[in-house]
């Protein structure tokens, strides 16, 4: 249980990598071009990079990684499933504009008498998240039958995969083999952020091209 | 039909302005037909254009005439690389 509840801790660990890194070359384009886009797009991700962060803080106190973060766990869990949602809101409020965890929570025995409404509230935004995730994963989807850009479409997949990891976890909750459905969450959620690798891979890729080749 | 926000204007006249005569620069009609913009729209933002730098304007004998200017073609590029990561997104500009 602990090995997988780290192994959590680090998946979102690098989540929070990928989304400082999306956000720092939205941030970039958004400085270069001036696009409200490229500005929704990095308020998203920063809010996603401090909301993942958050959970590997929380998973870390509560494993006993970090035992200095133990009394801070409630918090934590609470700050990420907040962060995550309002990025996530970002992230689907760009579609909306453009046509248009168990969580195991982190239960310590000091912060018994908030383990309930933690539990409540965190259950009650990552429910949100799911259904934002699922919204921008079918905006994404849709963009690709426009355009048919690979990566799109891969980070459609992406998105659908974090959404189905996140449902996963939820079954693991009441299921009584539940060490197979978190490690299934979990193997989806790297494949899911996995994918959301595509853009920077591609811009990275596009920006010697284009400087090369010019406009 | 596809809405054009401020950018895509902005983007599709200096792409206009890059595409001319460099030298000579364009004209007004020009950027009117082609840009297909009204003209006291188009008045106002090549006035904004020209203060930031990102269009010349060059004294002609038959009126004032347009040409990008190297910031003005930086921005182009910067822009086209930042249109294919939003892209990569479902994203536009």
């Amino acid at each position: 249980m602990s090995t997988l509840l780290v192994a959590e801790g680090v998946l979102a660990l690098l989540g929070a990598f990928i989304g400082l890194s999306i956000a720092y070359i939205s941030l970039i384009g958004y400085r270069e071009t001036g696009s409200p886009a490229l500005l929704r797009l990095t308020s998203a991700f920063i809010l996603l990079f401090l909301g993942f962060t958050c959970e590997a803080l929380a998973v870390f106190g509560y494993v006993g990684v970090l035992p200095i973060l133990a009394l801070a766990t409630a918090f934590f869990t609470i700050a990420s499933s907040f962060l995550e949602t309002l990025g996530f809101f970002f992230l689907a409020f760009s579609y909306i504009l453009n046509v248009r965890a168990t969580q195991r929570v982190s239960v310590m025995p000091l912060i018994l008498p908030l383990s309930l409404p933690v539990i409540q509230i965190s259950a009650a935004l990552k429910s949100i998240s799911f259904y934002l995730l699922i919204y921008a994963a079918v905006e994404t989807a849709i963009s690709y039958m426009k355009t048919r850009r690979a990566e799109t479409l891969v980070l459609s997949l992406g998105l659908i995969f974090l959404a189905v990891s996140e449902l996963i976890r939820w079954i693991s909750y009441v299921e009584l083999s539940w060490p197979f459905w978190y490690s299934t969450s979990l193997v989806l959620k790297l494949i899911g952020f996995s994918a959301l690798l595509a853009p920077i891979v591609k811009f990275a890729s596009l920006k010697g091209g284009v400087l090369k080749n010019g406009v | 039909m596809v809405y054009r926000n401020s950018l895509r204007i902005v983007v599709d006249i200096l792409t206009i302005a890059k595409n001319s005569d460099s030298e000579k620069g364009v004209g007004i009609t020009t950027l009117l037909r082609k840009g297909n913009i009204s003209y006291s729209r188009l008045s106002r933002l090549l006035k904004d254009l020209v203060k930031c730098g990102l269009i010349e304007e060059v004294n002609a004998e038959r009126g004032m005439r347009y040409r990008i200017s190297d910031q003005g073609r930086q921005f182009l590029v910067a822009y086209s690389r930042f249109e294919e990561f939003a892209q990569s997104f479902g994203l536009r500009l």
